[in-house]
């Protein structure tokens, strides 16, 4: 009886130690059965170009993406935890590594098919990694492969350096099994988000790509252009594409993870125009629908709104190197503009829905993936984040009369998007705002409209005086977010360069930190004062978006947004349609 | 076969003097005034009712963008975020329950009592939503936001700014971008299309080709391409209202030269020694001068309209300016909502483009030389 006992207790705790170990990043379970008979969900979305993964550019893309092409894990709500989870899709279970986290195991599960019953197997990824690599079809997605996840020669490989492809550190070992060798060792949530969500990871079916070249040279394709040549592979077929106007999908019973998803079929019309989609929500033609700043009056106290967080920061940029004009240099001058920013005002005011941001890393970034703790809720983020807000006017205007002192009267030019209303607003307020607080004898801000593209490419030119501009990036990943301010970004915005910086972000995102949370967590820290002490920009906010569901919608999170998986949507209950 | 003759019968005076030698032969006295070319234009103009109204309009417009900016305390760019989206509210009228400064919102029942009891007009329907009691209701929004004492006759914008400033100096510069334009769609018309119809000729050939190249290219894109290169202030848009205006001008001086330069006055004067460009400039183009004068008023509200699609499409002049396009252009992303924003602009706009159009064809009339001395 005491032995019984003891295995017992032996058993209850192996299991609890286990359920400690895995808290949100679970293996596959059976999710909660879903109700049965026919469900339409209807949203409106927008053009796609082409649902070629390789080559894929827009959000709108990927959202198809999402449903049509299966990967090797995949990401939903748990409601256990209140928080995400990883499962296992066309991988049994998560990913296995080795002591030094260089080389991760995959093992897929038995009978993947696409929808037609091709085979689905290790070989078949393989070969897709291999396709997507294919230096003569230059896949502009093939980044996945040398950024977060750096494959062994994957980037050389690419680049036509190496020809061999058993140099790469992608091999299926046997059809069941897919082993990724890396340059650099990898936290274990930066390998899973690689692999989520049907995207340039997923699967390519070869026998249809193959036959979607155009030249005999093999370097045009028109895969995913059309219906026919779009397969699936993942929880849903797409069985309805005219272009530009609607698309239709239907569950795949067989998908491994239909179980997860209540819609059994979704519909999607393509509508740009904002006010188009917010009537046909009011008509009931669509399930959701997000809001903009001018409706926001209308609906502010409709019970069903519920908000989106944002990575996107959005700053304003100062050319700190600039060679015409010296006061932008002149860090009391970047500082003066960073603490008079009126950051409340034009997120209460202009945007309405926005979160000021005095930070730089999103308040949507997750520091620990095991526990769920965002970034700017650890003590080490508090600790440099400024206080109200970033403003302080009275420091403002002592940094601006240093400047002053040495550089006279300031005529800055401010760039806005020529697209953007709420930009020009922007630029309007910091136009009065500025030249309030310092007074017209001291600065005078000059606002110019520009092409966002334009805009961008004087920013990364240096040919500017000051302009806004956002950087978004992954939720789970605010360390490689810090690239785009490192000295060799290619696309570099802004002109801060630091040594010291760049050091700090090798160490936490491919050195030494990897495995060291808290050393990890400091460093981002580190990084973001630094920019703070240098002001290459001035952070103002943060996005986040209303969105209104229709009543036959039930969130499964309650409406809350839970970092990672939203408003988990296609998990949750959904009404008949009147007419179902 | 005879033939039968007859004299004449004699007239003693074969031709006689219609007039009596002793009566005076002279012309009739006129009883009129001598009347000039634009007097006589002028007769005919003021004749006509419509164009008559629509001059007066004008008028009171380019008057209203010279002294309406100053007419209350609110500056054209002055913010205040606080108040932003006020409904308009005019003095008197909000008696009659129009421009009373009140909305309608949608709100939770529950906030009439708390939010809305003082500022409650009316609740105009009450609903469900998700289970929750909801109502639209009509409330003043001067009395909600603290401000009872305040009117924007047309409103305030996005940022809190008085619209009825901002309208007429945005209708200031329209006008002064239409202006400028047109300035220099005539110059270049009247140059160009003298040359073209006086020499005629391989002249007339290379040029008219030129001026169908030209017309080929679409103005839309030019335009855009140019503002994008130069920045969109008053003098690139209105120069680039100019890259193709002035085709439809010189074709019309053109033709009036072709007309005119082969008159037996014009040869008179060739005969006498006048130079080319006294001979254009003094005794053929005059003769344009209705054509000219009834061009330029229907270009105005045609740069007017072409300065506010530009506006739509985003490439308005440079904030805070305003301009009746640019006003358009943010007010109709908002016109559900807030209809202040794009009503009044419209109103105006409308009113300028049917009164300029009126006014040109009032004057066309008038020039008009077949009309002459029929009224």
């Amino acid at each position: 009886m005491k032995k019984r006992y003891s295995l017992l207790l032996i058993v209850l705790t192996v299991i609890l130690v286990a359920a400690g170990c895995v808290n949100d990043v679970e293996v596959a379970v059976d999710p909660d059965p879903v109700d049965e008979g026919p469900r339409i969900f209807r949203k409106t979305a927008s053009r796609v170009t082409t649902l070629n993964q390789q080559i894929y550019e827009t959000t709108a893309e990927s959202s198809v993406m999402r449903f049509i092409y299966g990967n090797l894990l995949e990401r939903f709500y748990d409601e256990a935890t209140d928080n995400y989870k990883f499962v296992g899709f066309h991988a049994t279970d998560l990913p296995t590594r080795n002591d030094d986290g260089t080389v991760w195991t995959f093992t897929l599960r038995d009978g993947l098919s696409w929808d037609d019953g091709t085979v689905i197997d290790a070989y078949t990824y393989e070969e897709s990694y291999k396709t997507l690599l294919d230096p003569k079809l230059a896949n502009y997605r093939a980044n996945v492969f040398f950024d977060d996840v750096t494959v062994k020669g994957a980037e050389a490989y690419w680049k036509g350096e190496i020809t061999d492809w058993s140099e790469v550190g992608v091999k299926a070992l046997d059809a069941n099994t897919l082993e990724f060798t890396l340059e650099f060792p990898c936290p274990k949530i930066d390998l899973m988000v690689a692999f989520t969500r049907g995207g340039p990871t997923s699967p390519i079916k070869m026998d249809l790509f193959e036959s979607c070249f155009l030249d005999e040279e093999k370097t045009e394709n028109n895969y995913g252009t059309s219906l026919e040549t779009t397969p699936s592979s993942g929880a849903y077929k797409l069985v309805e594409w005219t272009r530009d106007q609607f698309r239709k999908y239907e569950k795949r019973e067989d998908s491994p993870v239909a179980a997860y998803y209540v819609p059994t079929t979704i519909e999607e019309r393509v509508v740009e125009d904002r006010s188009a989609r917010m009537q046909l929500f009011e008509n009931g033609d669509t399930d959701y629908c997000s809001i903009t700043g001018p409706d926001y009056d209308k609906y502010q106290e409709d019970p069903r709104l519920v908000f989106w967080e944002s990575t996107t920061v959005w700053s304003m940029f100062i050319n700190m190197t600039s060679e015409e004009k010296a006061f932008l240099r002149d860090v009391n001058f970047r500082k003066a503009l960073y603490y008079a920013m009126p950051r409340d005002i034009i997120t209460g005011n202009i945007y309405q829905t926005a979160i000021p941001a005095a930070y730089i890393v999103s308040s949507a970034k997750i520091a620990d993936a095991d526990t769920g703790l965002r970034y700017r809720d650890s003590e080490v983020a508090k600790a440099v984040t400024p206080q109200n807000n970033g403003y302080n006017l009275q420091l403002a205007q002592d940094y601006m009369q240093e400047a002053f002192a040495v550089h006279g009267k300031m005529v800055v030019q401010l760039d806005y998007f020529d697209t953007s209303d709420n930009l020009k607003r922007v630029g309007e307020l910091l136009e009065q705002e500025y030249e309030k607080a310092f007074g017209t004898d001291v600065i005078d801000v000059v606002l110019q409209a520009v092409p966002w593209q334009t805009s961008y490419e004087n920013m990364e030119n240096g040919t500017y005086d000051i302009a806004f501009g956002g950087w978004s990036g992954g939720e789970f990943n605010p360390w490689s977010g810090m690239v785009v301010y490192t000295s060799d970004y290619a696309s570099k915005i802004d002109q801060f360069k630091s040594e010291e910086f760049d050091d700090l972000y090798d160490r936490a995102v491919k050195g030494d930190l990897i495995f060291k949370t808290e050393e990890r967590l400091q460093a981002l820290a580190e990084m973001e004062q630094m920019l703070f002490d240098a002001v290459p920009f001035v952070p103002f906010m943060q996005t986040r978006t209303p969105y209104l569901f229709s009543d036959r919608v039930h969130l499964i999170t309650g409406g809350k947004y839970v970092s990672g998986v939203g408003f988990g949507i296609y998990q949750s209950k959904l009404d008949p349609l009147a007419t179902e | 076969m005879s033939i039968k003759t007859s004299s004449p019968p004699k007239i003693r005076k074969p031709f006689e003097f219609a007039h009596d030698r002793s009566q005076q032969l002279k012309d009739d006295k006129f009883e009129t005034e001598p009347i000039g070319f634009f007097e006589d234009a002028m007769l005919r103009f003021v004749k006509n009712k419509a164009s008559i109204v629509a001059f007066w309009l004008i008028a009171f417009i380019v008057l209203m963008s010279f002294i309406g900016p100053y007419m209350n305390e609110y500056g054209y760019k002055d913010q205040n975020v606080t108040i932003n989206y006020m409904p308009s509210r005019v003095p008197g009228l909000e008696r009659l329950g129009i421009l009373d400064g009140s909305k309608v919102r949608r709100v939770r029942y529950s906030s009439i009592a708390e939010k809305y009891q003082e500022s409650l007009i009316e609740i105009v329907r009450e609903y469900e939503i998700s289970g929750v009691r909801m109502a639209d209701i009509r409330f003043n929004d001067y009395i909600y936001r603290g401000i009872a004492d305040k009117y924007y006759f047309f409103g305030t914008d996005a940022l809190g700014r008085d619209l009825w400033t901002r309208l007429w100096r945005g209708v200031r510069i329209s006008l002064l971008i239409a202006l400028i334009a047109m300035s220099v769609n005539i110059f270049i018309g009247v140059v160009y299309g003298a040359i073209c119809g006086y020499y005629g000729g391989t002249v007339d050939i290379v040029m008219q080709r030129f001026i169908e190249i030209l017309g080929g290219v679409p103005t839309i894109v030019v335009m855009i391409l140019f503002i994008l290169y130069y920045g969109s202030g008053i003098l690139p848009i209105a120069l680039a209202l100019c890259l193709k205006g002035w085709i439809g001008m010189s074709r019309m001086i053109r033709a009036q030269f072709y007309k005119y330069k082969r008159m037996e006055y014009v040869l008179a004067s060739r005969t006498l020694g006048a130079k080319d460009l006294t001979l254009i400039f003094r005794h053929i183009l005059p003769n344009a001068i209705g054509v000219l004068i009834t061009m330029a008023a229907l270009a105005i509200p045609r740069a007017i309209f072409q300065e506010s699609f530009l506006a739509y499409l985003g490439l308005g002049i440079q904030a805070p300016e305003p301009s009746i396009g640019i006003l358009l252009a943010e007010g109709q992303k908002v016109l559900i909502d807030h209809p202040h924003l794009t009503l009044f602009p419209a109103i105006l706009i409308s009113t300028l483009m049917i009164s300029f159009n009126l006014l040109g064809n009032g004057l066309r009339d008038a020039f008009d030389p077949t009309l002459r001395g029929i009224e």
